[in-house]
């Protein structure tokens, strides 16, 4: 029956299966992710940051809050780091690596620095700070210096954002120090159990009911289509959040509803196909042959002829419901605290990202589209294989 | 009475309409009489829309006549609920539909269409009803390849040959064939009717043909019903390897 | 004496003068990419027509007779299509330059395909003006929104030039070689509106309105009833004579072209196995067992032969490439012993010059 295994088919079973064992470790080992560690803390994939890094700031004119620091000329820092760091604001440091900034500025007066508020191991001499973090400094600083200008006489107030990353903290960590990847692992567990409550009211119960009426035109097919047409013609986001929030954000009450949103859709599709193929000369002789109604209907009509239609149509439905709850959880009327959604995440990182802190909104976005992506690509291809067509 | 041993198909007062409004009722077959005996080649001819295509199914009864009775075998099939016509019948009396491409199923592959029949006769006769398939697919030119392609793989010529495979899987003994020469060119037109032929040796069939190709009809029937207007106008029989009709109508259709 | 002098020497004349040919195809090979598979459509075939005869091609569907016809307006589907030959028209060689086809690879077939596609100017030139080609569905073919004289009148406009008093006089002189019987309603109709037979005549007066001096008709009568088709086909002929133009036919019933061509080419899976040269239309003798079967075919007699048939033989519809295109069905082969039978299966014959014309049958050797 499958003809061809593609890459696509394989990227997207790996991705279901992915998902499938987060669901797994879900429900097996709950308190996997629950320990808190350092606040704040980027990924551990230094090379990520160094890429985004990798863009000179403008010159300004007067002393920003972005200082440029250079690298000392202490040997015991490695190679790589003295070549990347020359250009570019030092930003981040690792963990049992030491650091020496020595602050600078593109103006010509002479300025005299003194250190304000700093993290505690920070020591400074001649107007030099030397720094070596160790486990417990993971996470943000706030550094703040007064730079007093000798010539017109000012002191201004200087203040950067230093970031430690652990290696143990693969995607970073949040405001409250929870692992981002502990969190996305968690988030998984509602994409597919929600979506197949979804696939079951929406693409199932249309398949059924659109087959049935499509064969027997009768009182009970009227009605039918009088409440799918019903249901069509309320906007679907309002069915929605109404669902949501008369359900006390229960996401499967939410689900169900979702379902009820994508019925009409399948239910016509699959009626109007089954129509024009009950006019059909196969289905005549069918019946000539001696089959029975029912027969015809499901094997002959659904099963030979709707089965590339069915899978999209679920595929579809995934996607859709996944989008949905992760939408209703950014706004907040979808999954609630304690329990935690990718929605929220990226909630939460909306915040963050401001202050320069890109991981929580980054990582669980990547993650989205490839769980998107890969249930589309499944969906895709295996309809494309399973159509005699191609 | 040898005839009624003899005849595999006899239809009395066949008679049906259609309402086409609440107002009319339009008359399409008044009264139709014939018989067919075992082993006959048979035409039906008419021009179209004289109720052929009505006929054929009121005959596999796929439309319900008004009236008339249909004795095949010397059941009277009219009178049959669709569970014994399935157990006694179906089997037996099986057609050829005039388009190939839209008489087989899209979605399966040339064993499955050739199988469902069989194994609706045959439950739980798989390998069986495989060997059979293949057999099949041979008498009618085809080789085992064909058995994994889908219907819009084949040539129109092997969609013919498919859809009378269909027919043939359930051994029949009447074999009904709509417009089986519309649109082949002679040579086409002369291998069509060689297989049927052929086939018709083979599995000892009786065939019907419904054709508007009269010339060819003459040559190869032994009897001609020509039906025009809802109504049979005459019985052609061969007699001293002739046909002559004997109706204007059916001269007519001939001269044309 | 001296007229009866002059008689012979015009009838000398007459028949030393050579027939002035039209149009000469050599060697053409046609091969179509059927998934995996290459077939050989039309597989070195060699056509003549002359000047002022009417030529058929008799072939079933699937010969090759279709291809080798849009060959010659350069309308066969690439992939690759025509990959190599030569079609003279005028003694001008349409298929000039073509790239030497060696082997059946990809870079082949772009090569001929980029040939191919440069060489549709030359195409252009003489479709519709030089040679005019009459499909088979006559309503098919017409533009359905226009009336048949506007039809007519593009068609003038692009051929022609913009005269409308020349066009109109062109136009009531066909019609009246058309038999149309009013005139004036047929050219006012629009396509779906008229029969079947004055559709397909219709369609004709549009072919002629270049005055071309090569008409191909592709099975004019295929899709009408056989008293029309009889009528049209003789249409044709006369038109032929008339508006000087020679013809070539297509079909696949030899009883409609029978008592009309001046030669006929028999196809048989893409090749031709017979060509006849017809002098006295009223005995004509195929050789050919093929064309002999055709033949009884338009004269009702293998139909009767099939109610008395009892033997079973089972030929494969799928055939072999090597050997004779007829092999699978030929009765003639089992006349003689076995070594016979397997050279017609093995070795393809080529066409011999026999009486009335070539045949390519081992049987002739």
């Amino acid at each position: 029956m499958i003809k061809a295994v593609s890459s696509k088919l394989i990227f997207g079973l790996t991705i279901l299966l992915t998902l499938v064992i987060a669901h797994i470790v879900n429900i097996f080992y709950p308190n996997m992710f629950n320990e808190r560690s350092a606040r704040n803390s980027p990924p551990s994939i230094t090379l990520f940051q160094k890429l985004l890094y990798n863009n000179p700031i403008e010159e300004i004119e007067f002393i920003s809050n972005w200082l440029f620091l250079e690298e000392s000329d202490n040997e015991e820092v490695t190679r790589f780091e003295r070549k990347y760091f020359l250009n570019a604001p030092n930003r981040t440091a690792t963990v049992n690596k030491e650091y020496n900034y020595r602050p600078t500025n593109r103006s010509n007066n002479s300025v005299i620095y003194e250190v304000y508020s700093a993290p505690p191991n920070f020591e400074f001499r001649n107007q030099e700070f030397s720094w070596i973090p160790i486990k417990e400094n993971v996470g943000a600083h706030t550094i703040i210096l007064e730079a007093y200008d000798q010539e017109s006489n000012k002191t201004f107030q200087i203040e950067y954002i230093l970031y430690v990353n652990s290696s143990f903290l693969l995607f970073g960590s949040n405001n409250r120090g929870e692992s981002v990847f502990g969190m996305i692992v968690k988030g998984a567990s509602w994409t597919l159990v929600p979506g197949l409550i979804a696939c079951f009211f929406g693409v199932i119960l249309g398949l059924f009911f659109g087959a049935i009426s499509g064969y027997y035109n009768n009182y009970f097919s009227n009605l039918i289509d009088n409440l799918s047409i019903v249901i069509e013609s309320i906007p679907a986001l309002i069915i929605i959040f109404l669902a949501s929030v008369i359900s006390g954000f229960n996401i499967y009450v939410i689900m169900i509803f979702v379902g009820i949103v994508l019925f009409p859709s399948n239910y016509e599709n699959i009626k109007q196909t089954v129509i024009s193929f009950k006019k059909s000369q196969f289905v005549e002789s069918s019946k000539e042959i001696g089959f029975r109604n029912t027969t015809i209907l499901w094997k002959d009509i659904i099963w030979s002829n709707c089965k590339t239609k069915i899978i999209k149509q679920i595929s579809y439905c995934f996607v859709f419901s996944i989008t949905i709850e992760i939408t209703l959880s950014y706004l907040q009327i979808g999954i609630q605290p304690p329990n935690i959604s990718w929605g929220m995440l990226l909630y939460e990182g909306r915040s963050m990202l401001l202050m320069g802190g890109y991981w929580l909104t980054v990582f669980p976005s990547m993650i989205i589209i490839l769980t998107l992506s890969g249930f589309y690509f499944v969906g895709e291809s295996l309809s494309r294989s399973l159509n005699p067509r191609s | 009475m040898n005839k009624t041993i003899d005849q595999i198909l006899r239809v009395t007062d066949l008679s049906k309409s259609f309402q086409l409004n609440s107002k009319t009722q339009l008359s399409v077959l008044r009264k139709i009489n014939f018989n067919l005996n075992q082993g006959e080649t048979c035409a039906l001819v008419g021009l179209s829309g004289s109720g052929k295509t009505t006929l054929l199914r009121c005959l596999l009864q796929l439309d319900k006549p008004d009236s008339g009775q249909v004795i095949y075998n010397g059941i009277d099939i009219t009178k049959l609920s669709e569970d014994d016509l399935r157990k006694k019948v179906r089997h037996n009396l099986r057609m050829v539909y005039q388009h190939p491409e839209a008489s087989l199923n899209p979605g399966l592959k040339v064993l499955y269409i050739l199988l469902q029949p069989f194994l609706l006769y045959n439950p739980d006769k798989k390998l069986e009803g495989i060997k059979k398939c293949e057999e099949i697919l041979l008498d009618m030119g085809l080789d085992k390849q064909y058995l994994d392609k889908y219907q819009h793989e084949l040539s129109g010529g092997e969609k013919r040959r498919v859809s009378l495979a269909r027919a043939l899987i359930t051994e029949p003994k009447l074999l009904i064939a709509d417009e089986p020469l519309a649109g082949l060119d002679k040579v086409l037109q002369y291998r069509m009717l060689k297989l049927l032929f052929d086939l018709k040796i083979k599995y000892n069939l009786t065939i019907l043909l419904v054709s508007h190709d009269i010339d060819i009809m003459l040559e190869i029937c032994d009897k001609i019903f020509v039906l025009h207007d809802g109504e049979i106008v005459e019985i052609a029989e061969r007699i001293n390897n002739s046909i002559i009709f004997t109706n204007k109508f059916s001269k007519h259709l001939v001269d044309c | 004496m001296l007229e009866n002098l002059y008689q012979e020497v015009l009838t000398l004349e007459a028949n030393t003068m050579e027939d002035k040919i039209i149009l000469d195809i050599n060697n053409l090979y046609i091969n179509f990419k059927n998934g995996s598979d290459i077939i050989r459509a039309v597989d070195g075939i060699n056509i003549t027509l002359y000047k002022g005869k009417t030529t058929t091609i008799i072939g079933e569907s699937g010969s090759g007779k279709s291809q080798t016809v849009l060959a010659i307006l350069g309308l066969t589907d690439g992939q690759p299509g025509i990959v190599s030959g030569s079609i003279n028209f005028n003694y001008h060689n349409l298929l000039e330059n073509i790239p030497l086809f060696k082997s059946t690879n990809k870079n082949e077939y772009k090569k001929l395909d980029k040939w191919f596609h440069n060489q549709q100017k030359i195409f252009k030139k003489i479709r519709g003006k030089e040679i005019a080609l009459i499909f088979q569905d006559a309503r098919a073919s017409l533009i359905p929104y226009y009336s048949i004289k506007e039809q007519a009148w593009e068609t003038w406009k692009k051929n022609n030039s913009n005269n409308e008093k020349l066009f109109l006089d062109r136009i009531f002189h066909l019609s009246k070689s058309l038999a149309f019987e009013n005139i004036e309603r047929i050219l006012s109709s629009y396509p779906n509106q008229l029969s079947g037979g004055e559709a397909q005549r219709a369609y004709i007066l549009l072919s002629l309105l270049g005055n071309p001096e090569l008409v191909i008709a592709d099975e004019p009568t295929s899709s009408l009833d056989p008293s029309t088709s009889k009528s049209i086909i003789r249409l044709l002929v006369d038109l032929s004579k008339e508006e000087n133009f020679s013809l070539l036919i297509i079909s696949h019933d030899l009883g409609q072209v029978l008592s009309i061509s001046d030669s006929i080419y028999v196809f048989l899976k893409g090749s031709i196995v017979e060509e006849l040269m017809i002098d006295d239309k009223d005995i004509i003798l195929p050789k050919h067992p093929y064309t002999r079967f055709l033949l009884s075919m338009a004269e009702g007699k293998a139909f009767r032969e099939l109610r008395v048939n009892k033997s079973i033989k089972r030929g494969n519809i799928n055939t072999t490439i090597k050997g004779c295109p007829y092999a699978n069905n030929c009765s003639l082969k089992y006349e003689k012993d076995e070594k016979f039978k397997s050279k017609c299966e093995e070795l393809k014959p080529d066409l011999k010059k026999v009486h009335q014309g070539k045949v390519a049958c081992w049987f002739y050797e």
